[in-house]
């Protein structure tokens, strides 16, 4: 299933992204190809610039220099809202900024630039909007129970236990039916079998929606066991890609990576157990 | 010519007025980030106060003075305690409106111990006193408010750059967790803060009162004090000297507007909007002010 | 487009019933019995309550009109504003201008004298049109700005006010507003029809009170679909907002334009009723009065602007009519206005530090106590049993974007 030949057109294309910030450069030329259907991994410790990367394919950031294009688009020339509309999803690393919103309104929520309906439509709530707003609904309501949410649908989030709420977060960015799926630590302050779960939960998106899917993370077991490729960063470089086994193997990465993370303290109780032994 | 500088006299004074009212805004928002939309009537219940210890007490004008800062001080003190302290961290729309509450108080408050009559301007001189050299007046009321704006400027200088308290309240703005971890305690900053908002406020609200030469003054002075706006807008919502300046400057669109509208095209009234009209320009092109940080637009 | 593609098989064989969608404000069952509780009570006042008392509903649903364009802009959408007496004003003198007959006093400018069913929807679509003309400007701004630049447009509609008098009548205001009506048949005159005697009020009463109704259906709708998830999550935090694909720009206008549209009705249907306006009818106190309402009745709520409406309008009147306190607020002492000041200020700042969701926030603590109560009783789980306020309740009391954003880790709630 994993995709590596390079013969295949990427999905996403990254050239020579520079990030800078008041004189910090926060991401420096990186480049890299995502293949359809791949699980491409970002690693690299703490301010390496990986949440900077997400945030120039979300058009947060400007970058100063550097071309994305996506599915032959130049993504730059978007607008931050026009990214979910061109196929591209998110997840947050942060949540609750939304703790009073019900879980299947933050999944209707995930669809808004799949729906139409606007005010004056929606006010009426006569025909093409009403059977619109019962549709999205009702597919809200069958992706909510794949993901075994269902039952949580009408809890604000703000109420709901963190993994529940995570999860919540990833069933918002699928309900917009995205190409491409970027996972901000996706498992981060997540027990060892939430995490499980949610790898599970990665591995069938892939499988059975085919879904591209980037991710970002720290946990090095979780992205060295599910990952198709792997991006290392490191001070806003790209020092290494490649599939795991070749990626654990890089001495650059030993030293830069794996050398401070079992230094350093991982945020959210999630311990980091890289091996270096691959 | 001499109209000119008669104008250009009024709207110093008049701005001085304004910059004492935009200094009390800038102050707070220094301290704690809260723009506090009832310091009009902070305006008010100060001059009101004075005035009752004044005509009806039969208090002299500087014990007068003492009890009128003490209650608005105490006001703007006990609010910041009561009801701010515990609204840290909310958005910045349930911070404004809860200020706005406390502006529907104190105003209404002022209006029914009013009740209907006009107090008399409390100022310890006759409002229509004055002299004029070369057909320019001037009042004694406007000269008075260029002075004590300028001896209040020199005092807030000197306190906020060599007094252990001002240094406190510099720190604080800048940095509340570095003030902390220097021993300043915040809580005390915070009513500092309010508490010589709510005495530079009563001085404002004399003078504007009086004006130039009103007797008395009645319940919409809180409401005219709005004008600060356009002048710590102007200014720059961070900056103490930006106050000063923004308030003068507004001072003066304010009387010379006033001054050359009469017959003209723009009609009646202009110089109620010119401030605003300013405001919005400087809001478009230069949000964070003349002399703000440029960090507030964030706001 | 619209219809969605079959749901991801991320299991093979989903086993849900999917329920029915109920997204129309009128489907929920809740909604509907408090309108036909609300109805009840107001058909009880309107037939044996005297015509006083309709005259206070009159004046309270038009105030309820212009809560909800309020509650449209700062309670869902999450942008300040003290400009909705500006809208009003507009609403009034386009509604003046088109449907204004001959003048009733010496200095009344002169109306068009054209239908009721023009100039009443005109004047919402004037404001609305203005709305949209200021708001690219405006909208600019967030928070505190955009609160100072709406009040700047308050001063500026009273000096436009005051300054075009052949539309406005000028510093002594305008008294030939239109009054509504079909042909011969008006509103605004007693008449019997089919042998029921019905006074002006009563009159009004059975034409505001289906605009009222109208009126809060189709925000309630607009709140509960596409686009006013879109509203509340602007407000709660826009970049993440428009990370997921809702055009900040748009999400604001859409609220700005419609909350001028519901301030202009108001204003032609407030001016129609009083008879009179003069500029400083549209001042910096009715914005407040109107933030008031929505802050106490409940900020993002369709009934909360009803019942803010009614409390902070209808009260002074109420407390009048006990006749415990001096009429007028010249004379010295405590007037019934005054007073109502006094508690809605005092109001505003308890609820914002109590309970930002105002009374409707209340009523859904209390419910959600007592189904807990019950909950227990019963041994069955309280937390599958508790209620929770549904998405157009939600409490405008989150996390401001930048603080959440600062925070590294996310904090677990509870």
């Amino acid at each position: 299933m994993s995709t590596s030949s390079s013969s295949q057109t990427p999905i996403l294309s990254v050239r020579g992204i520079t990030v800078r910030f008041a004189g910090l450069t926060a991401l420096s030329e990186v480049s890299f190809d995502v293949l359809p259907g791949e699980l491409f991994a970002i690693i690299g410790p703490n301010g390496a610039g990986k949440t900077s990367l997400f945030n120039v394919l979300s058009r947060v950031y400007r970058p100063v220099a550097g071309q994305v294009s996506f599915e032959g688009r130049d993504l730059l020339r978007l607008r931050t809202d026009q990214i979910a509309r061109a196929g591209i999803a998110r997840t947050f690393q942060n949540l609750g900024q939304f703790p009073h919103t019900t879980v299947l309104d933050y999944l209707l929520l995930g669809r808004h630039s799949r729906m139409k309906s606007g005010i004056f439509r929606g006010g009426l709530y006569l025909g093409a909007a009403a059977t619109e707003e019962r549709e999205n609904r009702a597919y809200c309501h069958r992706l909510l129970a794949l993901l075994g949410l269902d039952r949580f649908q009408d809890r604000p989030l703000g109420s709901l236990p963190f993994g529940v709420q995570k999860r919540a977060d990833l069933a918002r960015a699928l309900a917009a039916q995205p190409r491409l799926l970027l996972l901000d630590e996706p498992v981060a302050g997540m027990g060892l079998e939430e995490s499980q779960d949610l790898a599970a939960v990665m591995l069938d998106i892939r499988e059975q929606l085919g879904i591209t899917q980037i991710l970002v993370e720290h946990d090095m077991a979780m992205v060295m066991g599910i990952a198709d490729r792997v991006l290392v960063l490191d001070f806003g470089r790209a020092i290494a890609q490649g599939v795991p086994a070749k990626v654990q193997a890089n001495p650059e990465v030993i030293k830069a990576y794996l050398g401070e993370e079992f230094t350093e303290k991982t945020p959210a109780g999630g311990e980091v157990r890289a091996d270096t032994n691959g | 010519m001499t109209t000119f500088i008669q104008l250009v006299f009024s709207g110093l004074a008049l701005g001085c007025d304004y910059a004492l009212i935009a200094l009390g805004f800038t102050i707070i928002f220094k301290a704690s980030e809260v723009i506090n939309f009832a310091q009009g009537e902070f305006l008010l219940v100060g001059t009101f106060v004075v005035s009752v210890a004044m005509f009806t007490w039969r208090l002299g004008f500087f014990p007068a003075l003492v009890i009128g800062i003490g209650v608005t001080s105490l006001i703007g003190v006990l609010f910041e305690r009561v009801v701010l302290r515990r609204m840290i961290g909310r958005p910045p729309f349930n911070i404004i409106m809860v200020t706005i509450g406390l502006d529907v108080l104190l105003l209404t408050g002022v209006i029914i111990l009013v009740g209907g009559r006009n107090p008399s301007s409390p100022v310890p001189f006759d409002t229509l006193s004055g002299f004029s050299i070369g057909g320019v007046e001037f009042g004694a009321n406007a000269i008075a408010s260029i002075v004590v704006t300028a001896l209040v400027c020199l005092g807030l200088y000197i306190f906020l750059r060599y007094t252990r308290y001002g240094l406190a309240m510099r720190a604080t703005a800048i940095d509340q967790e570095a003030a902390r971890a220097m021993g300043i305690k915040i809580s005390t900053v915070y009513a500092l803060a309010w508490g010589i908002s709510g005495a530079i406020a009563t001085i404002g609200g004399i003078f504007l009162a009086a004006g130039a030469g009103n007797p008395s003054f009645d319940v919409t002075l809180g409401q005219s004090a709005l004008v600060a706006f356009p002048a710590i807008i102007l200014g720059g919502l961070d900056s103490i000297p930006g106050a000063v300046v923004g308030g003068i400057a507004i001072g003066l669109i304010y009387v010379l507007t006033q001054g050359y509208e009469s017959g003209g095209f723009l009609g009646a009234n202009f110089h109620l909007i010119a401030p605003y009209l300013v405001m919005i320009l400087v809001l478009m092109i230069r949000p964070h002010g003349l002399f703000g940080t440029r960090k507030v637009e964030r706001v | 487009m619209s219809t969605p593609s079959p749901a991801p098989a991320v299991s093979p064989t989903p086993t849900v019933s999917v329920t029915p969608a109920r997204a129309n404000w009128w489907h929920s069952s809740r909604n509907r019995t408090l309108l036909l509780i609300g109805i009840l009570v107001l058909g009880v006042v309107f037939l044996f309550g005297g015509d006083g008392w309709v005259s206070v509903l009159d004046a309270t649903m038009v105030w309820a009109i212009a809560a909800l364009g309020l509650n449209v802009l700062s309670g869902y959408a999450g942008q300040i504003s003290l400009g909705i007496a500006f809208f009003m004003g507009i609403g009034a003198y386009t509604a003046g201008w088109l449907g204004g007959g001959p003048p009733l006093f010496p200095g009344d400018p002169n109306g068009l004298g054209l239908s009721f069913l023009i100039w009443l929807p005109a004047s919402g679509i004037v404001a609305a049109l203005i709305g949209a003309l200021v708001g690219p400007t405006a909208l600019r701004l967030k928070g505190f700005y955009l609160g100072i630049v709406t009040l700047a447009l308050v001063f500026i509609g009273q000096y436009l006010f005051l300054n075009l008098r052949s539309v406005t009548g000028g510093a002594q205001g305008r008294s030939n507003f239109p009054t509504p009506g079909f042909g011969d048949f008006s509103f605004a005159s007693p008449t019997t029809v089919l042998g029921v005697d019905l006074t002006i009020n009563q009159w009004y009463f059975l034409l505001l009170l289906p605009l009222l109704v109208i009126a809060a259906i189709f925000v309630g709708n607009v709140a509960r679909t596409r686009v006013g998830r879109a509203w509340r999550a602007v407000r709660d935090n826009e970049v993440a907002a428009s990370i997921m694909g809702v055009n900040l720009f748009v999400a604001k206008m859409g609220a700005f334009i419609l909350s001028s549209f519901l301030a202009g009705i108001a204003g032609a249907l407030y001016a129609s009723l009083s008879g009179i306006a003069t500029p400083g009818t549209w001042n910096l106190l009715l914005s407040v009065q109107l933030i008031a309402a929505i802050l106490i009745g409940g900020a993002a709520s369709v009934w909360g602007s009803i019942l803010g409406a009614a409390f902070v309008f209808a009260l002074p009147i109420a407390l009048d009519s006990l006749q415990l306190l001096p009429q007028s607020a010249s004379s010295t002492g405590l007037s019934s206005g005054d007073l109502s000041a006094i508690l809605y200020g005092l109001l505003i700042i308890v609820f914002l530090l109590y309970e930002p969701a105002g009374v409707i926030g209340l009523i859904y603590r209390l419910r959600t106590t007592t189904q807990r109560f019950e909950a227990r009783r019963k041994g069955g789980d309280p937390a599958t049993q508790t209620m929770t306020p549904s998405d157009n309740e939600s409490q405008l009391d989150v996390e401001p974007v930048d603080r959440a954003e600062r925070t590294d880790m996310p904090q677990a709630p509870n």
